[in-house]
Order: C-alpha cells, then sequence, then structure tokens
C-alpha cells in the first residue's frame, strides 16, 4: 500500500514537471512581456532594459532552469500587473506581489462553488442511475436519457445565461451575480452542475446494469433478499468502482468549467482571477493558477485511485 | 401418499415437502412463445435426494428457477401449474411472500460458485447476511454463526478465513461457501443445480461427500439439478429424466439404472463408457436435441428414436406406471427394455 502510493506520487510529480514545461514554453509564445509591460510605444533602451532584469535576455536554457527552480520553491514569479498602477513599475523590476499566493488565496471561493456543484451533482445525479438501473424503460429511464443527452449538448455559459434570465432576472427568485450565501451560489453551481449530472448518471445506470445482470445477482435474489438490498448492497458495491471514476473525472470538468462560470457571475475566485490576467497578459498569474488547477486534479486522481482499493478487495497491490 | 421405500437403509423417508403439478414455462422470443417446461410433475419427499437428470436445453435449471421464483421475468414466465409447499402455491403467492421462502425455506446452491459469489464483498458477510437481514442478528452474533456455518462446510481455519474474499478462494472451496450460504437459515429443501460441474472430479466427489453428510444431519431434502448419470447415480434416491420440457422417466434410482422403461433413458444408460468396451467407439444417442422453438409433434423423442411408430409421431404419450413408483412417457414403455 506504502509502495503503491510512493509510485502513485512519483507519476503525478513527473505530470506535474511536463505541465510545468509546458506552461514555460506557452508562457515565452504569447507576446513579449516587456512590451506588454511597458506598452507598445515605450522606446527600445527600457524595454531592453526591463528584458534584461526580467531575465528574458538570458539563454532559453537558463530560464527553463530558473523557471523550474523556482517553481520547486513555490515561486512562480510575481505578477505585473495585478494590483498596482502602471506608474510603480518604472523601468526596473516590477515589484509586484508574488502570483501563487495570489492565486491561492481565491481558492476558498473556487472550493465553495465548486463543492457545492460536484454535491449537486452526484446527490442528483447516482440515485438517478440507480432507480433506472432498477427500472429499466420506466420513465425516470427516459428522463434521465434526455438530460444526459441535453447536458453533453448545451454549453455551459449558455445555460448560465439562461439560467440568470430565468431564475434572476424575469422570476426574481435568486442574485445575478456575485459572492455570497447559499442564494448567491445556486445558479452558478447548478450551470456547472447539469453536464456532469447527465453523463453520471449514465454511467451509473449502465454501471449498475451490467452488475444486476451478473450471476452473482441471482443468488443474491435466491437469499429471498429485497430488491432494494439486491441493487443497493450487492449491485452498487461493484458498480461503485466505475461511478468513483466518473466522478473523478467529473470534479476535474468541473474546475475547469469554473473559469468561464465564474466570470460570467462574478465569482471571486481562481477562474476569475485567471481569464482577467489572460486578458493582460499577466503570465505569472496564468502559470500560477494552471500550477494550482492541475496539483488539485492530480490530487483528486490520486484520491480516485486510493478508492479504488477500498471498493475492490481484487485489485492487488504490488 | 406413496408408501417409503422399504429397501432404505440410510434413512427413513418422509411426508411429501413439495409437489410440483403440471408445471408450464414459456419464455417469450424473437420466434415466437417457447415452452421451455411443458407439464412437469414431481414431487419430493423430506430427506430424500430428487436427481433432476437432462441435456442442456432439457428444462432441468428452469424448473428449479420455477421451484426457487427465480424465473426471469420477462422474458420467462409460469404459464401454468402448482408448485405446493406444504399447502401453499408458489406460483401464487406475492413477491414479499417468496421472499420468506426463499432461503429460509428451500435454498439453492448454483453451479459456477465463483461467479455466484458477490466478489465485492467478504465470504462472511454472504454467509451472514440472511441472518443478519432476516433474523436480526447482530453484527457479531452472525460472524460467529458464519464461522460456525464455515466449519460446517469444512472450511479449515474458518475464523480467519471468514473476512476473506471469494477470489481467494478456489472453486471447492467457494461452493462450501455456496453450501454455507444456503444453509444459514436451516431450509427444508436444497435445490443443487449442477454444484460440481465446474469442478475437478476429486473436488467433485469431496462437495458430493458434503452434501450427504450434511442431508443426513438435518434431513433436508436435496434436489439435484444435473446431466451427469454417475452423480445421479451415486447421489439420488429417486430420479426424474428430462427430455424437451418434460419429464420422459421418473422413478427410484434402481428402476432407472436397471429397468429404463424409456427409449431416452435407455440412450443414456447406453453412452456410459464401460471399461469392457475400451477399444470400441463410444455409444451416443443419434441426432441432436429438439430446439425449443420447434419441438417434435407427438413424443418429442421420436425423430431421435429407433423403435418410433406413426402412433409416436402424432400422439403425445401418457406417463405409464411400470410400478406405483416407477412411470414413463413411452407409448411402449411396457415394451423396451434395455439389452
Amino acid at each position: 500500500m506504502f509502495r503503491y502510493i510512493l509510485r502513485r506520487l512519483l507519476q503525478s510529480a513527473i505530470l506535474l514537471f511536463i505541465v510545468l514545461s509546458v506552461v514555460f514554453v506557452a508562457g515565452r509564445s504569447i507576446g513579449d512581456p516587456a512590451i506588454l509591460i511597458l506598452g507598445a510605444e515605450a522606446d527600445a533602451a527600457s524595454v531592453l532594459q526591463l528584458r534584461t532584469n526580467l531575465g528574458l535576455e538570458d539563454p532559453m536554457l537558463t530560464q527553463y532552469l530558473r523557471f523550474l527552480g523556482d517553481a520547486l520553491r513555490g515561486d512562480l514569479g510575481a505578477t505585473y500587473r495585478y494590483g498596482m498602477s502602471r506608474g510603480e513599475l518604472g523601468g526596473g523590476l516590477p515589484e509586484g506581489r508574488a502570483a501563487l499566493p495570489l492565486v491561492v488565496e481565491r481558492l476558498p471561493a473556487t472550493f465553495y462553488l465548486a463543492g457545492v456543484a460536484i454535491a449537486i451533482a452526484m446527490i442528483v445525479a447516482i440515485p438517478a442511475g440507480i432507480l433506472a438501473a432498477m427500472y429499466p424503460r420506466s420513465l425516470l429511464d427516459r428522463a434521465i436519457n434526455v438530460i444526459s443527452l441535453a447536458g453533453v449538448s448545451v454549453v455551459e455559459f449558455w445555460l448560465a445565461l439562461m439560467l440568470v434570465l430565468i431564475f434572476a432576472v424575469t422570476l426574481g427568485w435568486l442574485p445575478t451575480s456575485g459572492y455570497g450565501g447559499i442564494a448567491y451560489v445556486i445558479l452558478p453551481a447548478m450551470a456547472l452542475a447539469f453536464r456532469s449530472i447527465g453523463r453520471m448518471a449514465q454511467i451509473t445506470r449502465s454501471a449498475m446494469l451490467d452488475e444486476l445482470a451478473k450471476p452473482y445477482i441471482i443468488t443474491a435474489r435466491a437469499k429471498g433478499l429485497s430488491p432494494a438490498r439486491v441493487s443497493l448492497v450487492h449491485a452498487l458495491k461493484n458498480a461503485s468502482v466505475p461511478i468513483v471514476t466518473i466522478s473523478g473525472d467529473e470534479i476535474a470538468t468541473i474546475l475547469t468549467g469554473v473559469i468561464i462560470i465564474e466570470f460570467i457571475f462574478s465569482w471571486p475566485g481562481i477562474g476569475q482571477i485567471t481569464l482577467d490576467a489572460l486578458s493582460r497578459r499577466d503570465l505569472p498569474i496564468v502559470q500560477a493558477s494552471i500550477f494550482v488547477l492541475v496539483l488539485i486534479v492530480l490530487i483528486v486522481n490520486l484520491l480516485v485511485d486510493l478508492a479504488y482499493v477500498i471498493l475492490n478487495p481484487r485489485i492487488r497491490l504490488r | 401418499m406413496r408408501p417409503a421405500k422399504q429397501n432404505e437403509t440410510r434413512k427413513t423417508l418422509g411426508d411429501t415437502v413439495l409437489r410440483v403439478n403440471n408445471l408450464q414455462v414459456d419464455f417469450e422470443t424473437p420466434l415466437g412463445t417457447v415452452r421451455a417446461i411443458d407439464g412437469a410433475n414431481f414431487d419430493l419427499r423430506a430427506g430424500e435426494t430428487l436427481a433432476i437428470l437432462g441435456e442442456s436445453g432439457s428444462g432441468k435449471s428452469v424448473s428449479a428457477a420455477a421451484v426457487m421464483g427465480l424465473v426471469p421475468s420477462p422474458p420467462g414466465r409460469i404459464s401454468g401449474g402448482e408448485v405446493l409447499l406444504g399447502d401453499r402455491d408458489l406460483v401464487r403467492i406475492s413477491a414479499r411472500e417468496m421472499r420468506r421462502v426463499q432461503g429460509d425455506r428451500i435454498a439453492m446452491v448454483f453451479q459456477d460458485a465463483i461467479t455466484s459469489l458477490n466478489p465485492g464483498l467478504t465470504v462472511g458477510y454472504q454467509i451472514a447476511e440472511p441472518l443478519r437481514v432476516k433474523q436480526g442478528l447482530s453484527r457479531a452474533a452472525a460472524r460467529k454463526r458464519a464461522i460456525a456455518l464455515m466449519e460446517r462446510v469444512q472450511i479449515a481455519s474458518a475464523a480467519q478465513r471468514v473476512d476473506d474474499y471469494p477470489h481467494q478462494f478456489s472453486g471447492g472451496m467457494s461452493q462450501r461457501v455456496m453450501i454455507a450460504m444456503a444453509l444459514a437459515l436451516d431450509p427444508e429443501i436444497l435445490i443443487a443445480d449442477e454444484p460440481t460441474t465446474a469442478l475437478d472430479v476429486t473436488v467433485q466427489a469431496q462437495i458430493m461427500d458434503l452434501l450427504r453428510n450434511l442431508q443426513r444431519e438435518t434431513g433436508m431434502a436435496i434436489i439435484l439439478i444435473t446431466h451427469d448419470i454417475g452423480v445421479a447415480a451415486e447421489m439420488a434416491d429417486r430420479v426424474a429424466v428430462m427430455y424437451a420440457g418434460r419429464i420422459v422417466e421418473s422413478g427410484p434410482v434402481q428402476d432407472i439404472l436397471y429397468k429404463p422403461s424409456h427409449p431416452y433413458t435407455i440412450g443414456l444408460m447406453d453412452s456410459i463408457p464401460t471399461l469392457e468396451q475400451k477399444f470400441q467407439r463410444l455409444r451416443q444417442i443419434d441426432g441432436a436435441p429438439p430446439v425449443m422453438t420447434a419441438v417434435p409433434k407427438g413424443c418429442a423423442f421420436h425423430p431421435r428414436c429407433a423403435r418410433a411408430t406413426d402412433l409416436c409421431r402424432t400422439q403425445r404419450p401418457e406417463v405409464v406406471y411400470l410400478s406405483p413408483q416407477h412411470g414413463s412417457a413411452c407409448h411402449y414403455a411396457k415394451e423396451v427394455t434395455r439389452e
């Protein structure tokens, strides 16, 4: 078990290294940060001065190794302009705040929204999928099919706008946007959860149907157990592996979806700061938020893998 | 009531515990309705072993499923007849009432124990489950009973193995777990559907011994579904031979073995290899069993029967009794004998 965790941690570290490399290359391809900071009308001398100060005149390899070394220490650079006026920059080194803490302090808001969305998705989708499998071709079964088809077809931001239009503008039940208590989180969480509900319900349904067709189900029925017990204890235990897998995938999907949804609902999370930074070419912030999001997804995947071991006794660990 | 066998030394046979009358089971298929069981009659007495002998597709497993209330529906349906347990007709009781029969009064052991156990639950949980759910035993008490049941089916170091999962058991040991599970609520009837088919010959013999010993201890009646005439000969007090959804011959095991009176049974007996005919070709029944969507008219066996006449081709034979207990559904039952 210990060695398994160690191996998985090592794999995650390698993946993180690859992602960081991609971020480095992408970051050097979106334009000269010095010109972005100083503006297009800046003279060549001060651009060169700033490039030297930023280390952009060094050879690529040196820059890359420095980037990795800093990243290892949790330093993903300082923001170019977040929270300061252009005058403060002058011609010298930007004295902006470190990017990583700026991103990390947005995490609670993002976790709040994503957590509610994931909870909604799981609470709705898993029972619905189980019931659909227990009563195939029932009304519920058909309804889940329609909803999941709609879920994979609808674009999140369109759905978000429609939800706002219906529940906030027309009906006036909920606020249109902003950060706050439960009333504020409902619409963005629903917009995030909708697609996942359909997919999770489908996977749950088909996993349950697979298990319910297996011989051990007949054994369970021959013991005179109730249909609920046969489904919820016997079939669900074995169907739980694909259900946990899809839940992990959907958590990752929701974490990426959160960027656009936070923007639409002015939700002060990691997504909002990332989009903001992107539009301002604030590279360190973008790097930091990609780093944080990838780290979260890796942790979720690690937890999913550990859950397999608990749920499926046949998975042998070496 | 029929008299108990006089020459029985192992045990005395009791009252009839189960009576199946004119059972019919239909399956809806894309090719139309198939009658998988067409008027089966048999009864089972306390403490005896009845072997239902037949090829695959003969309806023997469907008969067991029908008694057990496990005919898959849809596409299956019990379309006629009765299954009397005492004075209750199991065909007509509700699903809820049937669940109080399943496991409590009739338990079942399946062919492939490895796939018939839940891979995600410990064997101890699966054995103890009926005790916890149906008798409300505490977790600790049920676990203790599960260990005792595992010891009873001779699983070594049961106390250590109770928390193991099915994949940690061999085929023979899995079948012992299945038997322990079936015994949990002390049923009057055990239906064993090809319990040893998936096992090695030596393990087969051990499982059969175990079933025999458990029957002696508990006095439960056993319905043994098998395609193996040797298993039937060794285990059964009485044998019912099924062919194309009908019981073609039934009677005490000695009568079936030594005085078979249906051409199909005779064909089965002849196809058993013996040491004397070592260098001969194995004898077989010519032809193949009928496809159930197109069962021949008259006697279903007539296309494969050497002595078939026009009567056999047109008229379904009624059961002819050669002795009070020995019946054969052949027009010429009194004439056919094994040479």
